[in-house]
This record gives structure tokens, sequence and C-alpha cells, in this order.
């Protein structure tokens, strides 16, 4: 027996090794599985392969982590670079559009006021105050008009100041808040004349209404535009609005109403100079 | 000790295979890592360690298979050294192009004998088309990635015996 074993030993092996899977198998066909051998072979199998998947997951994730990493750096630099120039075309179409409608209201104003002669200007300089207000104005004159002294200078939204001082076709314009200014004007639809006088406060954008101490008290928001008497400026552009009457003060032989100017002469880019001011009347205007 | 470390490099093959292939969404393109070393051995080993050896990868490949019946890879893998061993005797498998060959049609066969093996013996098996629709994708992916795994187990038994594997053989049976 041992010596046919040790003849046949290959096929003594063969046969064993054949016959015990399939009784294995026969015995799980029957009993559905869960043998001790199976749980503890399947078991060890499955926890190492638990911690290889842990492993592989882990370095999967950090690679995954990586190239996702340096795609959004790359982005993240495409995106800012972006970013910046659309910035900086928002930042242009704002001042485009606000140099838009400021040169639309001045068209408006040139078409409304026929009567003027005026020529377009750009503000080239403007003098602050300590409180940083402006105090004056340095403006350029567009085309072949020459500014001269005693022009106006105004916007859409009313008299600026006028010009005292030329140089080619620079000008510097004196604003109705200098305390030498000095604009005969008229409250709009009261027919009561008087001068605006400037305050030369340094902290605000303000000027003195002097009427004569016979005329009726003038209410809160009445427009004063300019009456043309001085034979300077024009008639019928607004200057201010009476700011408080029950503040109103007598001096003299007047009585002083505060005055807002229309315009304030830190918003604006443009300007149009009157070059010459027909003695035809404006147009009723209401405020 | 080689048939151990070739034993424990299928064992760590096989548990890394599946979570790698499940992170690269290729779940269903797995090696027969088993089947190759087996045909591996039957070119290689003399014919009883060689068979042994056969017989405890399909163990091992039988603990890899949860819900599996115990032993039938066991006997896969014993009837599939026999196949590889008739085989190498008429074919050199260590070349390339051979050995694609070899495993394809051994994988086939291996299938053909999971199928049967599932009917006789598991009264769960019920993925029929499965089986046979994946039969010959995954004999392809054996077959093809074959001669790598080879070259890797020439490696290590290189290392182990400190010559190269085709320098043994079947000639030393």
């Amino acid at each position: 027996m041992r010596e046919f074993l040790a003849r046949n030993r290959f096929g003594v092996t063969v046969g064993v090794l054949l016959v015990v899977p399939l009784i294995l198998m026969y015995q799980h066909g029957r009993r559905g599985g869960g043998s001790a051998v199976e749980t503890a072979s399947t078991g060890l199998a499955g926890l190492v392969q638990a911690g290889v998947g842990a492993l592989v997951a882990g370095g999967a994730g950090f690679l995954e982590d990586y190239f996702v990493l340096v795609d959004v750096a790359e982005r993240n630099q495409s995106l800012a670079a972006e970013n910046e120039r659309l910035v900086g075309e928002a930042l242009l179409g704002k001042r485009l559009a606000v140099e838009n409608e400021a040169l639309r209201k001045l068209l408006g104003l040139r078409q409304a006021r026929k009567e003027l002669k005026m020529a377009p200007a750009g503000v080239v300089g403007r003098e602050l105050t300590p409180f940083y207000r402006v105090a004056r104005l340095s403006i350029d004159l567009d085309g072949d008009a020459a500014p001269a002294p005693d022009m106006a200078v105004v916007t859409h939204a009313g008299l600026v100041g006028r010009i005292v001082r030329t140089a080619g076709r620079y000008a510097d314009v004196m604003l109705l808040t200098d305390t030498r200014s000095r604009v005969a004007c008229e409250v709009l639809g009261r027919g009561v004349l008087g001068t605006l006088v400037g305050t030369g406060t340094l902290d605000e954008y303000r000027a003195r209404l002097q009427v004569s101490v016979i005329e009726a008290p003038l209410e809160k928001d009445a427009v004063v535009v300019t009456s043309g008497h001085d034979r300077v400026l024009g008639r019928g552009i607004e200057a201010g609005y009476v700011a408080d009457p029950s503040k109103r003060r007598q001096a003299g032989p007047f009585v002083e109403y505060d005055v807002v100017l229309a315009v304030n002469p830190a918003a604006i880019d443009d300007a149009m100079v009157v070059l010459e001011a027909s003695a035809a009347p404006p147009p009723a205007r209401g405020r | 000790m080689r048939y151990v470390v070739l034993t424990v490099l299928v064992f760590l093959l096989l548990a890394v295979q599946a979570p790698v292939l499940q992170v690269l969404g290729l779940s269903a393109w797995s090696l027969d890592v088993g089947l190759l070393t087996v045909i591996y051995l039957a070119t290689t080993s003399p014919r009883l360690p060689g068979f042994v050896t056969a017989a405890v990868i399909g163990f091992v490949v039988d603990s890899f298979t949860p819900g599996g019946v115990l032993g039938m890879y066991t006997e896969i893998m014993g009837i599939m050294y026999l196949v590889a061993m008739g085989l190498a005797a008429r074919v050199h498998l260590l070349r390339p192009l051979p050995l694609v060959i070899a495993a394809f049609v051994c994988s086939l066969v291996s299938t053909l004998l999971f199928f049967l093996f599932s009917i006789l013996f598991d009264r769960n098996f019920s993925q029929y088309s499965v089986v046979i629709l994946w039969a010959a994708p995954h004999a392809l992916v054996t077959a093809l990635l074959g001669p790598l795994l080879f070259r890797l187990l020439g490696v290590v038994d290189e290392r182990l015996r400190g010559r190269r594997s085709a320098d043994g053989g079947i000639l030393l049976r």
C-alpha cells in the first residue's frame, strides 16, 4: 500500500485534492454554506480586502484632491484675471454712463435755451477749501470759441458762476459762493428783484439773496433765477432756492435770505459757457 | 518557500485588485490572477508541488468570493492546473502569444466549469446570463494581461531562486 502510494503520489494527491472540494461543494449545496472553514477564510480575506480598500480609497482620495486642487488653482488664476478685466470694464462703463448722462443733459440745456449762444467746456481744475468744498473752477473751452471775462458758466442744473480770468481757451470761473460774486436775480413767478451775493463760507455752497425790505416774505424753496439786469448774465438761468425764510435777516435797507445753490460745483465735469445772451425772455420755468 | 510566496502574492493581488478597479470604475474588468498563476505554476514547477499550490490558490480565490460555494475554485484551479500542464507539455507558454491564447482558452474553460459547478451545487445561482455574457471579455482581459503577470511572477521567481524562470519550467519534472 505504502509502495503504491509512493509510486502514485501525484495521482493520489490529485485524486484527493479534486475529491475534497467536490465534497465541500456538495456539503455547501445541502446546507447552504456557513461552515466554520468558509466563515474563517472569507472573514480573513474580507478583513484584508477592507484594509487594502481603505488604503486605496485614501490614496485615490488624496490624488483626486490633488488633481482637483491643481485645476482649482489654475481656474482661480483665470477667474481672478477675468474678474480684474471685468471690474475694469464695469468701472469704465459706469464712468462712460455718467459722462454720457451729463453730456445728454448739457445737450438738453442747449436745446431748451436756444436764446443763449453757448459753447461746451470741460472742467480741468478745482481749487478746494480746507473743508473740501470747491472754491474755484478752471475750464477748457472746446472748439473755436474764446472765453472772455463775465461770461456765465452754466449746466443743465443752473448757474455755476462767471469767468473772471482767461488764458487762451482756458478760463478761471468765480463761483456764486465767492464773496466777490454779485448776480442780479429775481424770484421766479414773484417779480421780486434782488442781488445774489456770495457768502464766502468755506464749508457749504450757499449765497445770500438781498431783496428790498418792502417785499413780502418769500416762501421756502422759491426759485431764484438770473434777472439779466446786470447786463452780464442772461435772464432766467436758475441760480438756487430759498433755504429757510424764517432765518431771513435785515441788513441795512435789504432783507437777506439764505439760498442753496442749484449747482454743486464738485459734481460737474462738463459745463456750457454762455457766449452771448439774447434779449428775448426765457420760457417760464417751474421747479 | 517559493510556493508560499507565490500564494501570498496571489492573496495580495486579489486583495488589491478589487478596490483598485472599483476606484478606477473598472470593477467588471477584473483579471483572473488565480488562473494565470496556476498556468505559470503548471509551466514552471514540478507537478506535485505545483498542483498542491494550485489547489491552495484555488482556496484563496474561494476566500475572496463571499457568498460563493466553498471549494469551487479549489476544484476549478486543480482541473485548470492539469489542463495547463497538458498545454505546457506541447506549447512554450512562457512566450507571449502562446500564453495569450492559452490563457484565453483556459479562462473560457474555467468559466464553463464555474457555470457547471454553480448549476450542480449552488441552489441560489441565478446569474446565468451575466456569467455567459462576461465570459469572453473577462477571458480577453485575462489573456491580454497574462504576459504582464507572468513577468511579475518571473521577477519574484528570479529573486527567490536566483535564476530565470525560463531556465526551469516543465523540463524540471
